[in-house]
């Protein structure tokens, strides 16, 4: 009876990965309707209110303009959710695939492939992007560029090992053995087993790809405004810390707090995805 | 008896793939900046010149001056030929040598990094080793919560909250600023406090998660449970048989971490005006300075190469297993 409850138990999802679904879903819905949070305007001033402390019109106060705090960290949301879950969505488009052939034919698509990975992982993701900013200016288009070619790496070479250490499986040699196609093979029996460790990277990724858009923006080679980002609020913010410290931690925790929540989900997808860790 | 079992094939082989990474760096860097709209002979001469009588000859000239008048190949080649001969070129912006301008701003960026890691290495250990030693306990889970949280925290911001703290509010350590060792070795760690501390955090936060799971999984060999078995005290056992061990990856993950470490260094400088390296990067991007950014990123980014490689075989000279 006993192992029976803690069967079902296994099989369920567990109170804190309903509580980060529970978030998940309301950043959805602040990335796509914000006004359902705020009714305020992002970009509206109060000439009376500059750098205000939180009061209840403005619950965290307001900018160097006069805009509201809160307002404006609802309305970044989105591209922030763009920039993170684009730029980690084309490196897998881009990256599972090359992973999977490299990793199943070998050869010198494998050489190649490695060398080029190993050589955009040797830069520094942030003089990267001043290389490629410097280049091609600031936009979302170009940084979720620069983001995606920093993640393609990771997700090839991951996706290379563990469609090497499942090939050397049974299950694939005997697929093998049967004369299935190469085609069939990959996709159902290499990709279907890959597919829970190659999502343990992906949030890990988003939360990298927002706290880079902070640093980028930081040094100035973010998005511009007027369009908001977490990052640029926190541009603004640190320019201002000595008047208003209260500005730059409420913004700062946004990233942070964002950051650690995926680092969470990439967390309790590495135990799902591994069934021995699940307890 | 162990004996350095590095063939000369396995080194060969690493040194030629190596190369092989450089070549793939170093076109990476001259298509970056050549294939980029924007003219830096026109930037060099600036905005106010257009128009002016003999502007069109004064660019041609210039353009000659700076060999952009070449195909692409080419100045590829004259690009790669004087970096192998040791010269990166001038910047544009005042003719100085570019391996000047990055040796003058190197030492706060080396600083930063050699004092970060020496701090970093040790304290990782300590964290990791006390957090494996009881897994699920609560200083197990209380490690892992902190290095989760200082991995998603922005490193710039947490330089911001200990400047709002530390100087601002109790005006113990300057705000920002780069003092030399040689000028006031009080006054250099001072300055260094703070942009030190910021780092450390990131790097522990990086490092103590893979001292951990490396302990859970030595702690479950074998040779730790004979040495338990054998009444062999605890300490002994951990840090003489697991910690051991479990130390030999750390050189890889340090070799592997280094490219992150140079991001994070560059932009927690910028937090403190440490006047190094990334601050100086950052000028060449706004001023579409090619020599002086193409020339740092390579310089870095193959510093970055070096390192990887040496701790990749300095990793499987210590650990025989590995060939």
């Amino acid at each position: 009876m006993k192992t029976h409850v803690s069967a079902i138990r296994q099989r369920m999802p567990s109170l804190s990965a309903c509580i980060l679904i529970v978030i998940g879903i309301l950043v959805a819905i602040a990335a796509i309707y914000p006004r359902a949070f705020t009714s305020g305007n992002p970009n509206a001033i109060d000439p009376n209110a500059i750098l205000a402390g939180p009061s209840l019109r403005h619950l965290l106060g307001t900018d160097e303009a006069g805009a509201d705090i809160y307002t404006r960290i609802i309305y970044g949301t989105r591209l922030d959710a763009e920039i993170s879950l684009f730029s980690v969505g084309i490196a897998y488009a881009v990256g599972v695939p090359l992973g999977l052939l490299a990793g199943w034919w070998r050869g010198a698509l494998d050489e190649i492939l490695s060398r080029l990975s190993a050589g955009i992982l040797a830069f520094p993701i942030v003089l990267l992007a001043l290389l490629i900013v410097g280049s091609f200016g600031t936009s979302a288009p170009t940084l979720i560029a620069i983001l995606a070619l920093a993640f393609l790496p990771q997700v090839t070479l991951l996706a290379r090992a563990q469609t090497m250490a499942v090939c050397a499986r049974g299950y694939v040699l005997a697929a093998r053995a049967t004369g299935l196609r190469e085609r069939r093979i990959i996709t159902v029996h290499v990709l279907h087993n890959i597919t829970p460790q190659l999502l343990v990277l992906s949030p890990q990724l988003m939360s990298q790809a927002i706290l880079i858009e902070a640093s980028l923006s930081y040094l100035g080679v973010g998005i511009q405004p007027p369009a908001i980002t977490w990052g640029s609020l926190l541009l603004d913010a640190s320019n201002y810390y000595q008047q208003d410290p209260l500005y730059a931690i409420s913004t700062g925790l946004v990233v942070t707090i964002a950051a650690a929540l995926l680092l969470v989900a990439g967390d309790l997808i590495s135990r799902w995805a591994d069934p021995l860790r699940r307890r | 008896m162990r004996t350095p079992r590095l063939r000369t094939g396995t080194l060969a082989a690493r040194l030629a793939r190596t190369v092989g990474v450089l070549v793939v760096i170093s076109l990476i860097v001259f298509l970056a900046l050549r294939l980029t709209p924007g003219d830096p002979a026109a930037l060099l001469l600036g905005p106010q010149a257009v128009g002016q009588p003999g502007y069109k000859i004064e660019l041609a000239n210039l353009h000659r001056q700076m060999g952009l008048n070449y195909p692409l190949p080419v100045q590829y080649l004259i690009w790669l030929k004087g970096i192998l001969s040791g010269n990166l070129g001038n910047s544009n912006q005042n003719g100085e040598p570019v391996i000047r301008l990055l040796a003058g701003a190197a030492p706060p960026t080396l600083f930063l990094i050699g004092l970060s890691l020496a701090i970093a290495i040790p304290l990782s250990i300590v964290i990791g080793t006390t957090a494996a030693y009881r897994p699920s306990g609560i200083a197990d889970r209380f490690v892992r919560a902190l290095a989760d949280l200082s991995l998603a925290t922005p490193t710039f911001w947490l330089g911001l909250l200990l400047v709002i703290l530390f100087a601002v509010r109790l005006h113990l350590l300057p705000a920002t600023g780069y003092v030399s060792p040689l000028v006031s070795p009080m006054q250099f760690a001072r300055s260094m406090a703070l942009p030190v501390v910021t780092v450390v955090v990131y790097l522990v936060g990086v490092l103590t998660r893979y001292v951990y799971a490396e302990m859970c999984e030595v702690g479950a060999q074998d040779y730790v449970r004979t040495a338990r078995a054998m009444g062999i005290a605890e300490p002994t056992v951990l840090f003489r048989y697991a910690l051991r061990n479990a130390l030999i990856p750390l050189i890889a993950i340090v070799g592997v971490q280094f490219a992150a470490l140079i991001s994070g260094a560059i932009v927690v400088e910028q937090v403190f005006g440490l006047g190094g390296v990334g601050q100086l990067m950052l000028q060449g991007v706004v001023l579409k300075d090619y020599p002086l950014v193409q020339g740092g990123v390579l310089l870095i980014t193959i510093l970055v190469t070096v390192v990887t490689t040496l701790a990749d075989l300095l990793y499987r000279w210590v650990d025989p297993r590995l060939t």
